[in-house]
């Protein structure tokens, strides 16, 4: 679905990804883990078209992302989680899930809105209940999921997450990583990049490890979490509870 | 071939290579003192074709990086080191760690696989001392299919034989020269081949004759497949046989390979030059080989194999680019040969070495050494004290018959 | 007191003695003692000659390897325990015997051996005190 090769992206003249290739396969949950400032996030950004020099190629379902617009990015199907959420705080919760449809708005598919606002309130049931109140008075794991469900109105077929974990709980990540993986049974393709390597490498088929700007290391998420490497920088202590029957 | 699986193969087959890069000049020395136009940063690779933009890895830059060198992890996740004679002072080793133990498991059942080889079979392996190693990697890699396995043990033909008839083995994994023994042996004594339940023949180690092949398959009445390794470095089934037997399929998943022109010597005029066989891997954790010189000389398969394999197949030529000798899998290098005999006479005499054939088909070392004044006593047994002290060295390095005959200036021409 | 052997080393190929003898013979050398001792993949054909420089130059050239050793001459009594009776007093004296051979020589003259020895020097002086002839090597090239 989705294949990146020798991605360069520069902040001025800092090169920040230096020469990354990667790949997600239809109905797979592909995670991105590596230490602050290993050029995760940046990768996201010129996925959504939010970069506005990269180099190299970006392939999404056969059609090269180079030079299009964010907007026209979400249109072919791709749809972003930004880090700290972006939410419209003064707006109601139901107006921001709106607003996340606006796509289908412009493709004249109000239709699909109602439905999907239906759906979404049923995955989320926090958000039924809190339909009206304004977006910045959730807590953050509730926002978080509005966040999701936001993405989601637009119909994504890839969705893009960027540290969806973060400032949150660690029983609200769980639960935040359980809709995903909700989600992927129901058919969408995700990439997640995630600074809790432990909890995106339990929910992810593959995951892809950088460090300063380039993959070193990939593979299934189970050989990842066993890897000693992958141990000893992400993931703190020795989990050889996950390794029996992972490897 | 469905161009989408080439597609993602090949996007499969960057992704590994530039982490691989990425990982061995990150960790390994001597990858990072190579002379590349990135340096010193690791190199960024945009292509499969690319890659021949680096240096090349041959096995004296093995040898000279003993005997941690060329480790990409800590010692304490290394969990097997192989090793083999070398080419001098040291053994050449290699490592692995528990992932890659487990990825040579898969590389191993692809080509056991891609032979036949099911649950249902019962696997005997009969590989010489010198390729314990690889009767290691495929007994774990027919476990991991769920076949029965009677591992590598060093008996006579005679038994060899009973074990094969009794057992009922489906399939045996040895080498070309043995596997000539057996058949010869099983003629010789008379035996029916339908007194055998073998399937399926996997010749491993070393070149054989089409002819070769089918005394085996009529004397055996069973099907032979060939796969190509290396020895020393890093392991077994990296090319394996496929139902239309036309050429070795590289098992493309873990090894990239390319043909690259290559030159002998330092006098490149005199010499033509040899299409060598070049390798990357691309999932090895401890030991990452970027751009490792086989020593082999092959050429790529024009086409895609009918099978519908994405992984391109390669052929073999009889003659080495390198100046090494194998026998029975076992790599002789010339620097070895030499180190034996200066340690053993104080100096070195012209010498040449081949391999030969003993009347059953065995291979040994056949080295000649040149008698002039220095050497030469009258005494016929301080003579043979010479020869025995470099064939005790010989043998106790290698683990390979030898035969040492002292010849004449002229016979030197 | 010595004798200067020549040693020659000869692959187990038909015809290399052969032509050692014909390349002595061409050098006008004269063998005056000769003995082949072989394995089954190579022989050392020792040799006494009555002139060693042409005829180690000879076979040099010719591609042999060969090399001088010292060995005794011994006259040996012509009759039943006269040899006999030398290996035992070196045997006594702890004197191996590493090779012997005969000399060519015509009947009625002296019976002669040519011995290698572990310890020449010693041995020499034990036959002598015995009342053993060694008989030098200008005598023997003069033969």
């Amino acid at each position: 679905m989705l294949q990146i090769r020798n991605l360069k992206c520069f902040y001025g003249r800092i090169m920040a990804v230096k020469g990354i290739s990667i790949s997600v396969g239809k109905g797979e949950i592909v995670t991105l883990i590596g230490a602050n400032g290993a050029g995760k996030s940046t990768l996201l950004h010129a996925i959504c078209g939010i970069l506005p020099n990269w180099q190299g190629e970006i392939v999404f379902n056969g059609k090269n992302l180079q030079g299009a617009s964010p907007p026209s990015i979400v249109k072919s199907g791709i749809g972003m989680v930004p880090e700290g959420r972006l939410l419209f705080a003064p707006l109601s919760v139901l107006d921001n899930l709106k607003l996340g449809a606006y796509t289908q708005y412009r493709q004249k598919l109000k239709g699909h809105v109602k439905a999907d606002l239906e759906k979404m309130t049923t995955m989320f049931p926090i958000l039924r209940e809190r339909a009206h109140q304004p977006a910045g008075t959730l807590s953050g794991g509730e926002q978080q999921m509005l966040a999701i469900a936001r993405a989601l109105m637009a119909r994504p077929r890839l969705l893009v997450l960027d540290e969806p974990s973060m400032g949150l709980a660690p029983l609200i990540v769980e639960k935040i990583l359980s809709v995903l993986t909700q989600l992927k049974a129901q058919g969408l393709t995700i990439l997640l990049v995630e600074q809790n390597a432990l909890a995106a490498l339990k929910i992810a088929d593959r995951g892809y490890v950088l460090e300063t700007g380039r993959v070193v290391l990939q593979g299934k998420a189970g050989e990842l979490l066993c890897d000693e490497d992958v141990k000893r920088a992400y993931l703190g202590r020795d989990y050889s509870d996950f390794c029996e029957g992972r490897e | 071939m469905d161009p989408s699986m080439h597609n993602e193969m090949r996007q499969l087959q960057l992704e590994r290579l530039q982490s691989t890069i990425n990982r061995a000049y990150r960790n390994v020395q001597f990858y990072q003192n190579q002379p590349t136009r990135f340096h010193p940063d690791p190199p960024v690779v945009e292509s499969l074709d690319a890659l021949n933009e680096l240096p090349l890895t041959d096995r004296k830059q093995l040898a000279r990086n003993y005997p941690y060198g060329m480790f990409a992890v800590p010692l304490r996740d290394v969990v097997r080191i192989h090793t083999a004679p070398g080419s001098g002072a040291h053994p050449t080793v290699s490592g692995y760690t528990r992932h890659d133990l487990k990825m040579w498991r898969e590389i191993v059942s692809t080509a056991l696989t891609a032979a036949e080889v099911t649950a249902h079979d019962i696997l005997q392996i009969a590989l010489d001392p010198g390729l314990a190693n690889w009767a290691r990697d495929y007994k774990d890699g027919a476990e991991a299919i769920g076949a029965g396995v009677i591992p590598n043990t060093v008996l006579s033909l005679s038994k060899q034989v009973q074990i094969l008839k009794d057992y009922r083995t489906s399939v045996l994994i040895t080498t070309p020269a043995t596997a000539m023994q057996l058949a010869g042996y099983v003629a010789q004594i008379g035996y029916q081949p339908s007194i055998f339940s073998l399937k399926n023949i996997i010749l491993v180690g070393e070149q054989v004759e089409n002819e070769q092949r089918r005394l085996v398959e009529e004397n055996l009445q069973a099907q032979t497949w060939l796969h190509y390794g290396l020895t020393e470095v890093p392991g077994p089934a990296i090319g394996f046989e496929c139902e239309y037997h036309n050429g070795l399929h590289v098992n493309e998943d873990h090894f990239f390979p390319e043909i690259v022109r290559s030159h002998q010597g330092e006098n490149d005029s005199q010499d033509a030059g040899y299409d060598e066989l070049v390798l990357t891997t691309l999932t090895t954790r401890a030991f990452p080989l970027v751009r490792f010189r086989t020593g082999e000389q092959a050429c790529f398969a024009d086409e895609l194999c009918q099978c519908g394999r994405p992984l391109r197949k390669i052929f073999r030529l009889s003659q080495r680019a390198d100046n090494l000798v194998s026998i029975s899998g076992v790599k002789v290098h010339r620097e070895l040969i030499e180190f034996h005999i200066v340690n053993a006479l104080n100096f070195l005499p012209r010498y040449r070495y081949c391999i030969s054939h003993g009347n059953d088909g065995g291979g040994y070392l056949e080295l000649w050494i040149e008698v002039d004044e220095t050497f030469f006593s009258d005494e016929i047994k301080v003579l043979e004290s010479q020869i025995n002290a470099i064939d005790d060295r010989l043998r106790e390095d290698l683990g390979i018959p030898v035969a040492i005959r002292l010849k004449e200036k002229i016979s030197f021409k | 007191m010595y004798i200067e052997q020549i040693s020659v080393f000869l692959e187990n190929k038909s015809g290399r003695l052969a032509e050692v003898t014909g390349i002595l013979a061409e050098s006008n050398v004269n063998i005056r003692a000769l003995a082949l001792a072989d394995t089954s993949e190579f022989g050392v054909l020792r040799l006494i000659v009555d002139d060693n420089q042409r005829a180690i130059s000879a076979l040099k050239a010719q591609g042999f390897a060969a090399g001088k050793t010292n060995v005794v001459a011994v006259e040996v009594d012509d009759r039943p325990g006269g040899l006999h009776a030398i290996l035992s007093l070196l045997h006594q004296n702890r004197i191996n015997v590493e090779y012997m051979y005969a000399f060519v020589r015509q009947t009625g003259q002296r019976a002669i051996m040519i011995f290698r020895l572990s310890q020449p020097e010693k041995a020499v002086e034990i036959l002598k005190e015995n009342q053993i002839a060694v008989i030098d090597g200008a005598e023997i090239h003069a033969m």
